[in-house]
């Protein structure tokens, strides 16, 4: 095993309890240095999910501030102590996980407005994106980014967004049903985007089972614009395509 | 475009979008800005920064365990015309795995090994010459024992900068944090470090983590024994050129800051002047 391979043993058990609870152990740390590495572990992912927590609940925390929780004080509980003995860090699986744990953490009542759990689920889809750093090998046929999500809200998020961060009110003017797609790039940049119901119809559909002309069938879209539609999902992250 | 100081010390901090404005109508407190980030899209106030500071390249262009691709290497000298520093740097880190899967999302420092040592070696020469600008090499402390070093973190620098003749950016907080958990007296454990290759000196703050049951860095004010140890750093360093408070984080404040720059003027004997203008 070269000194590199040996480095990314190293790596991957600090990144997934699952290695470190392997015998024999593949990395080539001591019995006298388990705990210390055990230690650096938890601290990394506690750090990396509270890191990712603030920026992606970044609007919530203007009342969680005043009225009760933040979305990144879930790391210090007993729940993330837990997880923390069981995570794969950067995996889709213990992204969701710790954003539910963020949810549950802020749905505590009185909520400040009717749009308040449409603000939460818009956050808890961007954390999935700023969370997920694991990838996924070529798929066979079109498929969903790992992360990806599509949402459709009550409210128009686009431009409730702004006024929250300038504290105005949220009126109900702002009522609009709203479809946004969340997806991350494998250069792990963001996008969210509003996606009309072809769009959707075709994120959807590409589940891992069908090919370009069975999407074509299954939403009714002509070969040629299902093609050009899965390309541009492709360059934003939100679908894998066959290499 | 200002210049980078050349008659004295250039005492500066790390830019965080955030205290801009602060940054902006108390700059002459501060004499350069290190750039941990690329300025966002909508950082209004970036371009008065670039004109009022002289900027230092200090992203992660990526890690020099693995060859850079033509993308991090493209990136790498688009922000050194941007910034236009005397020097840009890097880190002895290796933090992902080969093929990308799991990734520490965090400075880790590499195997102290004669393969890793080619690695850098060539890696760096290879930055170097693609952005056309001196390349600085900051340490990262490990804070447990792998089994499988060849050598010491000291030599495998010292062999480092031999072989490259890149700049050695020491960072006293990391150097620190290594003695104290080998339980090794601070001055003796840098003295066997290539002090006569450091360029810039990073100061900072430490903290103690419920994880790791002890202190690790923070973006808090320096500490005395660091500031001390960096003053005698210094009084080593025959190339030595700036020191910078390494404090980047969205939860500091304006006081700390300016609190922590000015301490470190302090303690190196620097005091603030105004600024040339290239």
């Amino acid at each position: 095993m070269s000194d590199r391979a040996v480095q990314d043993e190293v790596i991957r058990y600090l990144t997934d309890a699952s290695a470190r609870a392997e015998e024999p152990r593949l990395a080539p740390i001591s019995m006298d240095e388990v705990a210390r590495a055990a230690r650096f572990a938890h601290f990394l992912a506690r750090r990396y999910y509270r890191d990712r927590l603030a920026r992606s609940f970044r609007y919530s925390r203007r009342f969680g501030k005043q009225d009760g929780g933040v979305a990144e004080e879930v790391v210090d509980g007993a729940e993330f102590d837990q997880f923390l003995t069981e995570c794969a860090m950067g995996s889709s699986d213990s992204a969701r996980r710790v954003g539910g744990m963020a949810l549950k953490h802020l749905k505590a009542p009185p909520p400040p407005g009717a749009w308040w759990p449409d603000l939460l689920d818009y956050e808890y889809a961007y954390f999935l994106q700023a969370a997920t750093a694991e990838r996924r090998a070529s798929p066979d046929r079109p498929s969903q980014g790992l992360s990806a999500v599509c949402r459709r809200f009550a409210w128009a998020l686009p431009e409730m967004l702004p006024r929250l961060r300038t504290g105005e009110a949220i009126g109900d003017d702002l009522r609009r049903e709203t479809t946004l797609l969340f997806s991350r790039t494998h250069a792990a940049r963001i996008y969210v985007v509003e996606v009309e119901p072809p769009v959707e119809g075709v994120f959807h559909a590409a589940d891992g089972r069908r090919n370009v002309e069975e999407i074509a069938t299954a939403t009714g879209i002509p070969d040629e614009q299902v093609h050009l539609m899965l390309r541009s999902l492709a360059d934003i992250g939100a679908v894998q395509l066959p290499a | 475009m200002p210049s980078f100081i050349a008659e004295r010390l250039s005492v500066g901090t790390f830019y965080n979008p955030h205290l801009a404005e602060a940054l902006l109508s108390e700059g002459a407190a501060v004499d350069h800005l290190s750039m941990a980030d690329p300025p966002a899209g909508d950082d209004a106030l970036f371009p008065s920064i670039r004109e009022q500071f002289p900027l230092l390249l200090h992203d992660y262009l990526g890690q020099l365990a693995d060859p850079l691709s033509d993308h991090a290497l493209e990136r790498a000298r688009n922000l050194q015309q941007l910034y236009r520093g005397p020097w840009i740097a890097e880190h002895f880190q290796c933090l992902h795995t080969e093929d990308s899967k799991y990734t520490l999302d965090y400075v880790f420092p590499p195997l102290y090994t004669e393969e890793f040592l080619r690695r850098f070696v060539a890696n760096a020469r290879r930055l170097a010459a693609f952005v056309g600008a001196p390349l600085v090499m900051e340490n990262i402390p490990g804070f447990f024992s792998v089994e499988h070093a060849q050598m010491s973190e000291a030599e495998f620098l010292q062999r480092f900068f031999k072989e490259t003749g890149c700049g050695f950016l020491i960072d006293v907080p990391h150097l620190w944090l290594a003695a104290h958990y080998q339980r090794r007296n601070p001055r003796e454990c840098i003295g066997e470090f290539p002090l006569d290759k450091v360029v810039e000196i990073h100061v900072g703050g430490v903290e103690d983590d419920r994880d790791l049951g002890g202190p690790w860095v923070a973006p808090t004010r320096p500490t005395s024994e660091i500031l001390e140890l960096g003053v005698w750093i210094a009084e080593r360093a025959p190339r030595l050129r700036s020191v910078t408070v390494d404090q980047f984080s969205p939860a500091l404040t304006a006081d700390v800051m300016f609190e922590s720059v000015e301490m470190t003027r302090e303690a190196f004997g620097v005091s603030s002047a105004a600024r040339k203008t290239a």
